[in-house]
């Protein structure tokens, strides 16, 4: 079929954000030993009791076997090879954004991140992670009125040890999976936040991750902590230049909602996703997980999944207060030979909890697409209700869609629903939009925008439009 | 450019066409000029939506040959977006859905695609709004229909204004209407008229593909056809319409069954 | 499990499969290999996701490793409600010829016992079992092919097309002088065209393991309906299926299972023809501590076929229900029609449900759905039928009758179909007696 032609000849569009920053960084050698946790610790000149809780994830991360449940192909990791800390240089405290070397601010400003705070206009604040530092942080001295910490988390460690040292590991234990024990172990930097009780944050918090030098690892780390009857939306961005070694990404995330507290995660994921042959790309093995510990409190996770070579990620929500909720709405596309297992977890704890997973994957070209999920209902969480909708598209027929819930229930009064489907697009639909002038390529980008409008109207506006654009990108060549 | 009144802007010339290996349109000869209105009418599987389809570039239709010239192009060269863009439209008989997407985004789309390929500037969806309101009552629709998913859950009715609304908007130089009264009640029908009467115009021609005579009681033709067999057996004026409608097809020779079973 | 319980499966096991091998039956090689897998394996645990949720600790670190004696005691009457071409018995796994009864069989049917088969015809029996049951690491498997001894097979041959014949299977393990396990292989045939009923019966006293497999080849256009009855009462159950359907060949198959401690359904099927169709239903109940573990496999492996899988369960007491249902469309394999569902109602606190509904999908043009749901009975549907003056008890019986009717409606003849679920509702307690 000639659409088929047309569409393989888009195919070969590169990935946009593939491009090197040409900065010095200042790295330590690869490889992974006591000294090297050491090392990083010194160089952040954190507190001993920081390096105790390295030395004793990096102990327990000895024990544990590098897993292999998941449904993905992959290469074995040698974690003797990766570099566990770069970070560019000059490394200097720095009064403003002027002080940020140009490049690094022309690399935000390529991916489509303004750092330049004069010329923003619109209200969010912004930390950009540079391999494995957080180069600047808009907005800080203006949400610092409101009482809101946002920042750098070696700069919370500094500043508010209390704080990051009483909810550090607390929502994901260093024991919880090997990743996160290895995070846990030589985690570099990240963001951390802080909404003080009452306050409803009047801007988007944003941190912009990016990995640039070569051979190494990112791990950050972001701690999220919303007191009473606070309300917060954050998002993240990602992305990585284009080398043909898989680099590895072990991010941990934990979020804790207190009595009557909201917090809003979400998350643009476009990682470098190999080429077209599946060489190279990001490992991105992501630990996501939210406590909803106060009555009330709510944690809602909304992902768009575009990028990485192997993406596993369960963002999930701990439903331990009463009358909490959890939400989950996640896009994820694989195309050429990219592999996603993703999905969430909701344990209802609580009395009255809810939970809601709205999940829609997409399979084009070699993916596979899995959607792994547990709704767990403990005995005394009276009144449970869990509404998941997981619906798969294929396009193309060497591609595969998989969907594995989890449901376990031992409460009577629970009630918890699944649905699945899988569908693919009808050649009528195609001709239908033909025929009223629309491209193929644009008739699909519109259909695929159509499976995932549920998910897209749950993310801020300038993302929801963003995410529509790079579904279509990432979408380009795989139809025929 | 405009189209003037009796130039040619459809002409077909021996049209051999085939689905799947059976021959349904077996030399098929037709001439359409601009402002007229022009009915297709014929018994089931005689080859009525084929030619609608086939003129709208359906790819499933196989050419076996002939020729189709159009606004002086050589039709079965472009592909079926390309055929939209150059002015011809075709009301669907079963339009499809599209969840998640809703018809006045769609339409929108449609219509700036249609634009951007005349070098024309794009609409901006607060002018896009306001000229759809004026279409919407031509074709007697509720306004919310525009917010709603493409055909998601529309009646039959609401499907085949719907199919009229679009014809408004994207303002075609030809317009197939493939068996649009099929499935309407008579308000409908005569709603669904109204819509197609008001949309005559001398730069634009109609062809109404239909099965029965009661749609031509609303919009009148210039010429009437009648394809049997994959070929057109007569033509005529209105009158032919009111004939078939007396006598059935069989008073013309034509038989039901002769064609096979595709339509 | 203890390391001394799994010792003394591997003993039994053994010294079963070296007696069984002095008879040179040809199955020296088969009955070894599986000992071995079965000695490296053991059972599993909690960590195989297979297993996740099965509690076999109980029945591994209990006395039934030991084979029960052969018996012609039938413990048990045969007393489903149906009429029968043939009623076949099978007493703590061993084929009982004058307990049978094949007078009204049509000539095109043929059955036989496996250990009559293994001393005439060693070929027959090896090819047999290797068509039928690929060696796999599967412990049930596994102790069925180490310690095979006898069962029955069925084949139909085209001389019965026109003629859809009912066999009527008993099961009975006796554990009435001492706890123990039996197992037993079946085997069915139904050459193309032609098309077989049977209702297969399982009952037992006393603590035992019956461990039953089937291995079923259906040839291009032939049938066979299926309907399996756990019979309340019974300890431990494995009950696995495998069949492999050829192109336009239908399986339809029925599991009822109500009443026992813990039963393994296993039920994999593999469409290796177009436009076949398998229809696999199941209706369960647990109270007490029962447990109630339904693992089912379509594989869509070639295009145009289509399946429909509907398991329904009511969980009460400390009654557990388990379902795993995974619908695999192979690369290639377009134009499925898939459809599966799993829902179950708890009427009590400490009932619990585990649902893994799956697909894996790996062609484009294919409708694949699935659904799982978990609640408790309609509370509104509840009040109304209490409020034109139904008893609470009464009400709750009429939803749980709806609710499982869905899925026996097709069930002929309409007295077994009510005995069945006269069974089953004498499975769920009354609701003061919901909670343990």
């Amino acid at each position: 079929m000639s659409e088929a032609k047309e569409l393989q000849e888009l195919a070969d569009k590169e990935y946009e954000f593939g491009f090197v920053t040409d900065v010095e960084s200042d790295s330590i050698p690869a490889g992974l030993d006591e000294e090297t946790i050491r090392e990083i610790s010194r160089r952040k000149d954190e507190p001993d009791w920081l390096l105790e809780y390295r030395l004793k994830s990096y102990r327990y991360w000895l024990t544990m076997k590098d897993p292999s449940w998941a449904k993905v192909d992959r290469n074995v990791i040698d974690y003797q090879k990766i570099i566990y800390y770069s970070a560019p240089k000059p490394k200097k405290e720095l009064k403003s954004l002027d002080e940020v070397d140009p490049e690094l601010l022309d690399t935000f400003e390529k991916l489509g991140i303004s750092l330049d705070e004069q010329k923003r206009l619109s209200g969010v604040a912004v930390d950009a992670v540079f391999d494995s530092v957080s180069v600047a942080t808009t907005f800080s001295d203006k949400l610092a009125d409101l009482g809101i910490i946002f920042g750098s988390f070696s700069d919370a460690v500094k500043n508010h040890p209390e704080l990051v040292r009483k909810y550090l590991g607390s929502v994901v234990p260093y024991t919880d999976n090997f990743f996160a024990a290895l995070n846990s172990a030589v985690f570099s930097d990240g963001s951390f936040c802080y909404i003080p009780a009452g306050v409803r944050c009047p801007m988007e918090l944003s941190t912009y991750f990016r990995i640039n030098a070569e051979g190494t690892g990112q791990f950050e780390r972001t701690l999220i902590v919303a007191d009473e009857r606070s309300t917060v939306s954050y998002l993240e961005g990602c992305t990585a230049p284009m080398r043909d070694e898989n680099q590895l990404h072990a991010a941990v995330v934990e979020l804790v909602a207190l009595e009557d507290a909201t917090i809003k995660y979400s998350t643009v994921q476009n990682w470098y996703p190999g080429d077209a042959e599946g060489v190279g790309g990001i490992y991105n093995f992501v630990t996501k997980r939210g406590l909803c510990k106060g009555d009330r409190s709510k944690i809602s996770w909304t992902q768009v999944e575009t990028g990485s070579a192997i993406t596993w990620k369960y963002p999930s929500c701990i439903l331990k207060g009463d009358n909490s909720v959890g939400e989950f709405y996640s896009v994820a596309l694989t195309n050429n030979y990219q592999q996603a297992d993703t999905g969430t977890k909701m344990v209802h704890i609580g009395k009255g909890t809810t939970s809601t997973i709205v999940s829609k994957g997409i399979s084009a070209g070699h993916g596979q697409n899995t959607y792994r999920g547990l709704v767990d209902v403990k005995k005394g969480a009276e009144g449970a209700r869990n509404y998941s909708q997981c619906d798969s598209m294929l396009l193309g027929d060497r591609c595969g869609a998989h969907t594995f819930p989890y449901i376990e229930v031992r409460n009577p009064s629970a009630k918890v629903e699944h649905e699945a489907t899988t569908s693919k697009i009808g050649e009528d639909q195609i001709f239908y939009c033909n025929q009223r002038g629309i491209s193929t390529e644009d008739a699909v980008s519109m259909i695929v925008n159509g499976f995932c409008k549920e998910v897209f109207s749950e993310l801020p506006m300038e993302f929801a439009v963003e995410a529509q654009k790079l579904l279509a990108v990432s979408l380009e060549g795989s139809v025929g | 450019m405009n189209r003037k009144k009796d130039e040619m802007l459809l002409d077909v010339q021996d049209l051999h066409v085939s689905v799947d290996g059976t021959e349904i349109l077996r030399g098929l000869n037709l001439q359409v000029k601009a402002g007229e209105v022009h009915a297709i009418m014929g018994p089931n599987g005689s080859g009525k939506s084929t030619l609608a389809n086939v003129l709208a570039g359906r790819e499933e239709y196989q050419v076996d040959s002939g020729t189709v010239r159009y606004n002086g192009l050589d039709l079965l060269e472009l592909s079926a977006d390309e055929r939209a863009c150059e002015g011809i439209f075709m009301a669907f008989q079963y339009p499809v859905s599209i969840p998640g997407i809703s018809t006045a985004y769609f339409l929108r789309s449609a219509l700036n695609s249609i634009r951007r390929y005349r070098d024309e500037s794009e609409v901006d969806p607060i002018d896009f709004l306001e000229m759809i309101r004026s279409k919407v009552e031509l074709v007697g629709i509720d306004e919310k229909l525009l917010q709603r998913a493409v055909n998601d859950g529309f009646s039959g009715g609401e499907k085949k204004r719907n199919e009229i609304l679009q014809m408004a908007v994207l303002d075609p130089k030809l317009a197939i209407l493939d068996e649009t009264d099929s499935g309407l009640d008579i308000d409908a029908l005569r709603i669904v008229a109204e819509g197609v009467n008001s949309l005559r115009a001398d730069d634009r021609a109609i062809v109404v593909v239909t099965h029965y005579q009661r749609l031509l009681d609303h919009i009148i033709p210039d010429h009437v056809h009648v394809l049997s067999g994959g070929r057109i057996v007569r033509s005529g004026d209105k009158t032919l319409a009111q004939e078939l409608e007396r006598d059935g097809y069989a008073g013309l020779g034509v038989d039901d069954a002769r064609a096979g079973s595709r339509t | 499990m203890t390391p001394e319980a799994i010792d003394s499966w591997t003993e039994s096991v053994r010294a079963t499969a070296q007696r069984l091998n002095k008879a040179d039956d040809g199955l020296r090689g088969r009955r070894e290999d599986a000992l071995q897998r079965f000695q490296s394996n053991g059972f599993p645990g909690r960590k195989d996701e297979e297993w996740r949720y099965t509690p076999l600790k109980k029945l591994v670190n209990g006395p039934c490793h030991q084979l029960l004696p052969a018996s012609t005691r039938i413990p048990v009457q045969a007393d489903l409600p149906i009429e029968a071409a043939a009623r076949v018995v099978l007493v703590n796994g061993e084929f009982q010829e004058p307990l049978s009864d094949f007078s009204s069989l049509p000539a095109g049917i043929k059955i036989g016992s496996l250990a009559s088969l293994r001393k005439q015809d060693s070929g027959a029996i090896v090819d047999l079992l290797s068509s039928s049951f690929p060696l796999q690491d599967h412990p049930f498997q596994s102790l069925s092919d180490a310690m095979l001894d006898d069962g029955i097979w069925i084949e139909v041959s085209t001389e019965c097309r026109d003629e859809v014949a009912t066999i009527h299977i008993l099961h009975a393990f006796d554990g009435s002088r001492g706890a123990g396990s039996a197992h037993v292989t079946g085997i069915i045939r139904c050459a193309a065209g032609t098309r077989l009923r049977v209702v297969e019966e399982v009952r037992s006293e006393g603590e035992v393991l019956g461990n039953i497999r089937w291995g079923v080849a259906l040839a291009e256009d032939s049938s066979l309906d299926r309907v399996r009855v756990i019979r309340p009462g019974c300890d431990s159950v494995f009950h696995g299926t495998r069949v492999v359907q050829q192109g336009g060949s239908n399986f339809h198959d029925l599991m009822i299972c109500a009443g026992s401690n813990l039963v393994r359904n296993e039920v994999n099927t593999i469409h290796s023809g177009p436009r076949c169709h398998v229809e696999l239903l199941g209706v369960y109940a647990a109270r007490g501590i029962e447990v109630v573990d339904n693992h089912t496999t379509i594989e869509h492996a070639v295009e145009d076929c289509t399946s429909r899988e509907i398991y329904r369960g009511v969980l009460s007491q400390k009654g557990r229900g388990i379902f795993t249902g995974m619908i695999h469309v192979h690369p290639d394999a377009q134009r499925i029609d898939a459809k599966q569902s799993n829902d179950t109602i708890l009427l009590s606190r400490d009932a619990e449900m585990n649902s893994r509904p799956r697909l894996e999908i790996y062609a484009d043009d294919v409708k694949c759905t699935h659904g799982a749901t978990v609640g408790e009975l309609d509370e509104e549907a509840l009040f109304y039928l209490r409020s034109r003056g139904i008893q609470l008890d009464e009400a709750r019986r009429m939803l749980v009758r709806a609710f499982a009717s869905e899925v026996l409606s097709g069930l002929d003849p309409e007295e077994l179909r009510e005995f069945i679920i006269a069974e089953l509702e004498q499975c769920i307690p009354e609701s003061g007696e919901c909670a343990p």
